[in-house]
Parts: C-alpha cells; structure tokens; sequence
C-alpha cells in the first residue's frame, strides 16, 4: 500500500522516550494535523488516545499501532463498496464535484470496471461548458468500450442529461454513468443547475439517481468538509471517491468528514490510468495517516 | 464554517480593560487562537509555527493604541506580519527578456494550468499587446491538446499546431522555433499535470526546463490545497526551480492558507490569483485582501487601520 516517510520519520523520532507523555501526544496531534484531519478531529483523537494509554510503559511500535487504529475506528463504518446489483435497468450513477478534482477520469476507471463485469455501460457528457471536456469523455468511451450521449458544446445539461437515461433505458444499458462539470459550491447558479439534473433524472426515472458520487481531491485540506456539506443539500450525495492518493497528501480530512456525515467512501484514485481506482479499506487508509 | 480570529480572540483580550503594553501571558494565550484560526485556514503547520514565533516577538511589549482593544492590537500585529510574509504588491509576469519569451506551467494534475495559460496569454494580448502563442505539451490527459486548441480560438490566440505521436520535449522545441520565426513576443508552454514525486514525470519537465529556457516557469496550485502544500511548492521549486506561483479557484470559499504555505516554503511571489473558469477571471495578487480572508475576516482590520 502507500508508505509514508515523512509521517513515520516524525513518529519515529517522537518515540524515543517510552512513555505515551503529554509532550509526546501533542506531537501526535501534529501528524495527525499534517495528515489533513483538521485541529478538531486530531485533538478528538488524541484525547481517545489520552484514555487508553496515558502513562503507561509504550513502544514507538504500539503507539503507532494504536493511532492506526483509533483512525481506523473512525472510518471503518464509511467503508463500502460501490454495489450495482441489477435491480435498476439502467443503474445511473452520477458524479459531483468541484473542478478538477477527477470525476470524468473516475467515470473513465468506472466505466471500465464495469465493463469487466460484463455490463452495458454508458456515459453521458454533461459537462458541456469546459473546452473539449466531451473530446475527454469521449477518449475514455473509446477506451472502455462504452457509448457516450453526448450534446453539443454549450447546450443544456439538464437536457442532454434527460435525452441520455432516455437513450440508455431504451437500448437496454445496466450503468449509465453521468459526468457533470465541475463547479465551486458556493456557486449558487452552478448549483442549481445540478438540482435540476437530478430533477430531470426523477422524471425519466423517479428511483434515479441510484448514486451520487461526490469526488474529493486528496490534496484538498479543510474546504472538503464544505464541498460534501452543500453537495449533499444540493445534489443528494450518496457516497464519495478519493482521488489523487498517489502523491503526498494523505486525504485525513476523510476522518473529519465521517465523523460529521457518516457518508460512505467507496474508492479511491492513485493514478491516472484506467485501472487506478480502488475500494477504500479502512485500515490501508489508517495505516498511511499513522505511518508504517 | 470557521469561527473568524476576531471572535476567538474577543474571549481572551478584548476584556482586558487594562490598557498599556501586552505581556507575555496576554499574547501567549491570544496565539494558540492564532494557531488555530491557521491551521483551520490551511496554513502548513510549519509555516504556522514560524508564523506564531515572530508574531509573539513583535507583540509582546508592544504599546496598545488608545482606540482599540488589546484584541484588535494582537490582530493588527497577526494581520501585518502576514501581509509582510505573503510578499510584496505588484509582482507580476516579467517580460524583460530577449523575445520570444517562455512561460512554462507547472503543477499538479487538475490545478488549473491549461485554463491559466489561456488566460496568461488573453491578459498578455490584450493589456501588454503582445503577440503570444500558446502550446501543449500535455501527451497524457485525454484531449489535453484539444483543450488548448479550443481556448485558444476562444481567446483568439494562436496555438501551436498539433502534431500527434511527438514527446513534450519535441514540442516544446518546436514552440520555441515557431515562436521565434513567427516573431512571438511570449511563447506560453502548458505542460502535463504531474506528482511531485514521480520521478520520470519530474525529469520530463527539467528536461523541457532545458530545452525551452524558460524566463518564467509559474506553479499553479490550487487555493484549496490543505498541508499538503509545503510538500508541492518545495518539491516543484527545488526540482525545476520556479519563479513565482498562481494560486486558482481563488473564487471559491476555502480561506486559502496554502498561498502562505507556498510562499514561506519558497520565497517565490504569488503572482496571480484565479477566480474563475472564464478567460478574464485572472486577478492580481493582493497580500491585504488574502490575510484578511485567511484569517477570515476584513471588517476587523479596515477597523483597526483607521483607528
Ligand atoms: N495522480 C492522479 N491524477 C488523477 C487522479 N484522478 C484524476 N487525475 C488527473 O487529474 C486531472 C483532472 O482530472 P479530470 O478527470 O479531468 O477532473 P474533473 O473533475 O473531471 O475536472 P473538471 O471536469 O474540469 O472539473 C487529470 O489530469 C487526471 O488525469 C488520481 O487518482 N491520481
Ligand atoms: N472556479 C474556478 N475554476 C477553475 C479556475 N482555474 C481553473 N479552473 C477549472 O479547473 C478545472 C481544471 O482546469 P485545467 O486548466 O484543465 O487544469 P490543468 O491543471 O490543466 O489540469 P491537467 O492538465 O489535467 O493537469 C477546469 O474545470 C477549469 O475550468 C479558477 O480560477 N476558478
Ligand atoms: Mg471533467
Ligand atoms: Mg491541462
């Protein structure tokens, strides 16, 4: 899984003494800091800490074990895959997000997992604002195998939304997977425009959409705990997808966002090909916030 | 979301009715709300902590001005000593160089460089009349050419033709050529997102680095970036040296303490600032107003300032 030098380097360096002392959990705190979590979450979980093991003989090994483990306890619940199981014809899944943060390369490693599995997939090009964002969309159709809906540049998204769950229910698709420009979410007209997608999915098919994926960028710090406050008001998000996971940030701002929402994490991003998307494991996650 | 410094602080000084110099307990206490307010702002918790030494330095002793709580004096001092590290009014792009003059972005995936290369070279067009062309060197993401090639009819502004099958250190020659013969004032190089820690995507770009002799190279980052920062703008400036930052999506609501982050870590100007997904959305970097909104308030300092 992925290391983390600096963290550990730091844990290392704390637990030269033997003993869990204030000092040494105010250090804590400021990995945990610098993983992301915000000061609120790192100083609740250092004060589960204080009552488990203050004062008592500790190795470097178990502390570090322990921290694994109290992060682990706050993410294990959100822990869940993402499951289409058939039962709605197509399954529309819809992705969210500001910009940039990955959604059509994770519709793209989505698509192709799906395919794996055998199902008919296809990808509606909703972002009609960015330049050659449906050029993009369309590459990742090609490379999956599935049929992109696609408008013109500039037209309607809801409208191009509605022609595309038609157009996948009429020729049978198991996914439809819905990719939306990215927008800031205190945008108030951008956000409404995403309201109205999902209305407009609710007329086609009131049970749609069946998942709203929020995507957050691992390098992203406090800001992500208000992008998955409004997103949620606005778009129902289902559950979220961590991309970006790859490089040196450490994502801990997930510990804070289920601790306030309790909302499912279903994959994360480590890279820009096709097939690096994978299920979020808790304690992969916990181990890369504590070091190893 | 955050409560703003103003409000943490009025708890701790503003009922201090005793006026005269702060001591040392006065601003020790007032600074672990400071911290907080940073922290909570996304500033690098190692910029914070250097952030905090000199502050308390500066504060400690320091006479209160008759017109304002010693609340609002800590908050002069913070808000100043900000400014002062966020660097100075005015740094923008440098043209004074031997045409045509290169620019390469540099950034991480998504942060916004193919936009602000579209919008670097419309501002350049426009307001400093020169002739600029833009190229992408960008062979990974799919359509990444395109994008620049749309912008640029957008923005009226020409782009390298698009050669597929070649490798970014061709074209970055073949921009730097065209430039030249086309008589170009500025030649603008966007170049692929990359992890700082990919170690052959980072070569990739000292290589282009070298080829183009670049008379700017401008990190883009995102002002959402949390700690992460420091690791970003260190690894990009020591790797291929860069002369200066753009900080985008500068539109949205994060308080921005990455722009501290990059800059303490760098000493490189933040020289622009992103504040949209339109072409004109490019605004000049104001140290006063990104203090103010990194320790999310304004009314406070203007306050104090006429005080
Ligand atoms: N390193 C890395 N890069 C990623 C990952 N996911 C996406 N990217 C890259 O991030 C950049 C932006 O990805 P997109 O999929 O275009 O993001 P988006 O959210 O659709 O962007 P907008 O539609 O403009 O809002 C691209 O260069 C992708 O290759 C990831 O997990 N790791
Ligand atoms: N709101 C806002 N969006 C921005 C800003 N700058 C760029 N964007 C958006 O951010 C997304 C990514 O921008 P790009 O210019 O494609 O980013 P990039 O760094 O070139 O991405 P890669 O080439 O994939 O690494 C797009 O949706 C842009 O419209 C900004 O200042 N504000
Ligand atoms: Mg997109
Ligand atoms: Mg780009």
């Amino acid at each position: 899984g992925k290391t983390s030098t600096k963290l550990s380097d730091g844990i290392t360096g704390i637990f030269t003494k033997k003993k869990l002392e204030a000092a040494t959990l105010d250090d804590l705190e400021d990995v945990l800091i610098e993983a992301d979590l915000g000061v609120d979450t790192a100083e609740n979980i250092i004060t589960a800490l204080r009552k488990g093991r203050f004062e008592k003989d500790i190795s470097a090994d178990d502390v570090r074990a322990v921290l694994k483990a109290e992060v682990e306890r706050a993410l294990a619940p959100v822990a869940r895959p993402l499951v289409v199981d058939g039962t709605h014809k197509p399954h529309v899944i819809l992705m969210v997000g500001v910009n940039g943060t990955g959604k059509t390369t994770t519709v793209g490693k989505l698509a192709a997992q799906f395919r794996g599995q055998g199902k008919k997939v296809m990808l509606a090009a909703a972002d009609t604002f960015r330049a050659a964002a449906i050029d993009q969309l369309g590459i990742w159709g090609k490379r999956t195998g599935a049929s992109v809906v696609s408008g013109a540049v500039g037209a309607d998204a809801a409208g191009l939304v509605y022609d595309a769950l038609t157009r996948a229910r009429d020729d049978g698709a198991d996914v439809l997977l819905v990719d939306t420009a990215g927008r800031l979410q205190n945008k108030e007209g951008l956000m409404e425009e995403l309201a109205k997608i999902v209305r407009v999915l609710r007329k086609v098919d009131p049970s749609a959409p069946h998942d709203v994926l929020l995507v957050l960028d691992a390098t992203t710090g406090q800001n992500a705990l208000s992008q998955v406050e409004v997103f949620r008001q606005r778009a129902g998000v289902t559950g979220l997808v961590m991309t970006k996971l790859d490089g040196t940030a450490r994502g801990g701002i997930l510990v804070a966002i289920s601790a306030k929402h309790a909302i499912p994490v279903h994959a994360i991003g480590v890279g820009e090909s096709i097939d690096d998307l994978q299920p979020f494991d808790a304690g992969e996650f916990a181990q890369a916030i504590a070091g190893s | 979301m955050f409560q703003s410094l103003s409000d943490r602080l009025s708890g701790i000084l503003d009922k201090l009715t005793r006026r005269g110099a702060l001591t040392e307990s006065d601003v020790g206490e007032a600074m672990r709300e400071v911290r907080r307010a940073l922290l909570e702002a996304d500033v690098a918790l190692d910029v914070v902590r250097d952030f905090i030494d000199k502050v308390k330095a500066k504060a400690i002793g320091q006479e209160v001005l008759r017109s304002i709580t010693p609340g609002q004096m800590v908050i002069k001092i913070v808000n100043d000593e900000l400014v002062a590290m966020l660097g100075s009014e005015g740094s923008t792009i440098d043209l004074h160089a031997t045409p045509p003059v290169a620019i390469m972005m540099v950034g991480l995936q998504g942060s916004g460089k193919t936009t602000t290369t579209a919008k670097i070279a419309k501002r350049l067009t426009d307001r400093d009349k020169k002739k600029v062309l833009m190229a992408s060197l960008d062979v990974r993401r799919p359509a990444a050419q395109e994008q620049l090639r749309v912008l640029g009819e957008q923005t009226s502004v020409d782009t390298l033709p698009i050669v597929a099958g070649q490798t970014p250190q061709q074209i970055a020659k073949r921009a730097v050529d065209a430039a030249r013969l086309g008589g170009y004032d500025v030649v603008l190089l966007d170049t692929a997102g990359r992890i700082h820690i990919d170690e052959e995507l980072m070569r990739e770009s000292v290589e282009v680095r070298d080829i183009a002799r670049p008379h700017e190279t401008l990190l883009v980052a995102d002002s959402l970036t949390g700690q992460d920062a420091v690791n970003v703008a260190k690894a990009f400036d020591e790797r291929i040296g860069i002369t200066g930052i753009v900080l985008t999506r500068a539109d949205g609501d994060a308080r921005g303490g990455a722009a501290l982050s990059m800059r303490a870590v760098t000493g490189k100007p933040i020289k622009l600032l992103g504040v949209g997904e339109k072409w004109d959305a490019l605004e000049d970097f104001h140290p006063a107003r990104v203090a103010s909104r990194i320790l999310g308030m304004g009314d406070v300092v203007t306050l104090v300032e006429k005080a």
